[in-house]
């Protein structure tokens, strides 16, 4: 199978809209959820083959290629499963608490989707910036999406700040082509250290700063909880888990396969960044907007992970990437559920939960966000801590352990409000779908963390190609000169 | 003398250095008009501004005025006379990018002022931290 359906099944979904529209809203989420876990079965069969190069049209170097390695496969399995679990979600929620316009909604969730893979396979330059558009139109209308006050003062927002992300990176790759004359990745790392000194780091800022504000980097953040807050919170489940996610796969993967230094000068963007997201979220009072920040926390502790660039950190981040998204989809699912039942996403809210299920299920995801044992997080931290440890950077060690300890301040008021004293339950119906699904997401980090053996190979691989800049152009270029 | 200057006018280097400062200054001016201005339809003018200095900074350094469009060289046998057509191409989809997002843009700014009566992002209020 090629990689190329990753990208042509949910753009030619997008186009069957008005048929499952008609036939009602349950059919829409059946889509959904076929196709994504059609997706995610084939990105099952592309486990340990090795990397797989897709030309489309024309050979080396002038085709537009697409290359599946184990480090693309993890992203290309993280945005799929993401993506199956929400759309069950989609499919268990009440009719009543449905969006506006189905058919239109499911455009967008694919063209999210199909910008997301495309940002991870995608080894042609321009084709990034086009697939970085396409992520950022979907995503803006989906922030929008309710045509609320605070929805279309999100889409303007994050409309504004999103092009004018996508100028600088834009004005980056011009820059590459006006020197190299090759929008070809592999070509591009072969000779990005050829071009003079000043141009490369001209192009190395333009490119930080595009793709900073589209990772969610300090100072580079002030946007991210204004846009987890404006939109729907199962639209921010997916801003959380796949679009975070992709962002910060091409962020490395640009800045390993071009060589770029500034090691130093990344991991402390991505430590400053956990702990002012961290000791922002403790002030916040709204579900939506602790999350939104706790999500740039555990991005900028990733990004100081894989910036580091030992195996064990880099190992470690994976864990917590994939720790994070299915964590952060069960909380905003579970938010928009409260949403729907009590009209508000305060965290007073939480002290009328009446369901065990779905107490069960927060605390569990709390937990594994602070990296508690025995679930997945507690894996993904302690080895990056251990990666920390062996390149001797005490100071980084030490705010991880800081950030922790405010995360934790935070996530034991809101387990204070789930289980101590002055509760006042109130029913919450649940359908057996959603009680399914609330042991589903936990099982599946609970797995993450208890069987990490069997993960550890697979993500170690995946990290080890990450930075193996050399093996990506030796595969993509073939015999090309 | 005057024939001197036709032909210093005409050469590429000149060309590229007048095109180079012209779309660095659009570039400029939409920039300042990005940071001094808070209306919501002057933020997008001055995007597109920055968008279009962009478009010719590197329409204008990747061609060369002495050649022709790609589609009228000598017939795609040497491809001697004829421009590169990667960054046309280019330009294209992303002048057709720049299109979409600008004409969402308008639309979001429409239906807001529609529901609310304003039209600054100064006067946005309805998100943000909340005592």
């Amino acid at each position: 199978m090629s990689p190329v359906y990753f990208i042509a099944l949910p753009l030619f979904a997008a186009f069957g809209y008005r048929g499952v529209e008609a036939l009602g809203r349950r059919a829409v989420a059946m889509a959904l959820l076929m196709e994504s876990a059609a997706l995610l079965l084939l990105a099952a069969s592309f486990v340990g083959g090795g990397r797989v190069v897709e030309n489309i049209a024309i050979v080396q170097p002038l085709a537009i290629s697409l290359v599946i390695d184990s480090a693309s496969l993890f992203f290309v399995m993280l945005i799929t499963l993401s993506m199956t679990l929400f759309s069950l979600h989609y499919l268990f929620r009440r009719a009543e608490s449905a969006q506006k316009h189905e058919g239109r909604y499911f455009v967008f969730l694919n063209l999210l989707m199909a910008g997301t893979l495309g940002l991870v396979l995608s080894a042609d330059i321009f084709n990034l910036y086009v697939f970085i558009e396409i992520t950022g139109i979907s995503a803006y209308v989906l922030t929008a999406f309710q045509k609320s006050e605070q929805a279309l003062e999100g889409g303007i927002k994050y409309l504004i700040i999103g092009s004018v992300a996508s100028l600088f990176v834009f004005f980056a790759i011009i820059l590459i082509y006006l020197e190299l004359g090759t929008f070809n990745l592999a070509l591009i790392a072969k000779n990005f250290s050829s071009m003079p000194g000043p141009i490369i780091f001209v192009i190395s800022l333009l490119g930080f700063i595009g793709l900073g504000i589209k990772a969610k980097l300090f100072p580079l953040n002030f946007w991210v909880p204004d846009i987890y807050e404006a939109a729907h919170p199962e639209i921010a489940s997916l801003f959380s888990a796949i679009m975070a996610s992709a962002y910060i796969f091409l962020f490395f993967h640009l800045f390993y396969l071009f060589g770029i230094g500034f090691r130093e000068f990344v991991m402390t963007a991505g430590i400053v960044t956990m702990i002012v997201a961290e000791l922002a979220a403790l002030r916040q009072n709204d579900m939506k907007r602790i999350f939104a920040y706790s999500s740039i926390g555990q991005a900028g502790l990733v990004i100081a992970a894989l910036a580091l660039g030992n195996p064990h950190a880099t190992t470690g981040a994976f864990f917590l990437l994939i720790n994070n998204a299915l964590a952060k989809l069960l909380l905003f699912i579970i938010v928009s559920v409260l949403f729907y039942r009590f009209g508000s996403t305060h965290i007073d809210t939480l002290k009328k939960v009446g369901s065990k299920v779905t107490v069960a299920a927060l605390l569990m995801a709390f937990l594994t966000l602070l990296g508690m044992p025995p679930f997945g997080g507690f894996v993904g931290k302690f080895l990056v801590l251990e990666g920390f440890a062996e390149k001797g950077a005490y100071m980084a060690f030490g705010a991880i352990l800081v950030a922790a300890l405010i995360e934790a301040g935070y996530y034991f008021k809101m387990a204070g409000m789930l289980v101590g004293p002055n509760r006042s339950p109130e029913t919450l119906p649940l359908s057996i779908g959603y009680r399914s699904l609330f042991l589903l997401i936990p099982g599946l980090f609970l797995l993450l963390g208890i069987a990490f053996f069997l993960f550890l190979p697979y993500f170690g691989e995946s990290a080890a190609t990450l930075s193996d800049a050399q093996g990506f152009v030796a595969t993509l270029l073939g015999g090309v000169k | 003398m005057f024939e001197n200057l036709l032909t210093w006018l005409d050469s590429p280097q000149t060309l590229q250095a007048i095109v180079v400062t012209g779309s660095l200054l659009l570039f400029g001016i939409g920039f300042y008009g990005l940071l001094a201005y808070t209306r919501i339809i002057k933020i997008l003018i001055s995007l597109s501004i920055m968008e279009s200095a962009l478009f010719v900074f590197f329409l204008g350094l990747a061609s060369d005025p002495h050649k022709t469009a790609p589609i009228l060289g000598d017939l795609f046998k040497n491809f001697e006379k004829m421009n590169d057509p990667v960054p046309q191409a280019a330009i294209l989809t992303a002048i057709v990018i720049s299109l979409a997002t600008m004409s969402l843009g308008i639309s979001f700014a429409i239906e807001y002022y529609k529901r609310t009566g304003k039209n600054d992002i100064a006067q946005m209020d309805a998100l943000g931290e909340k005592r």
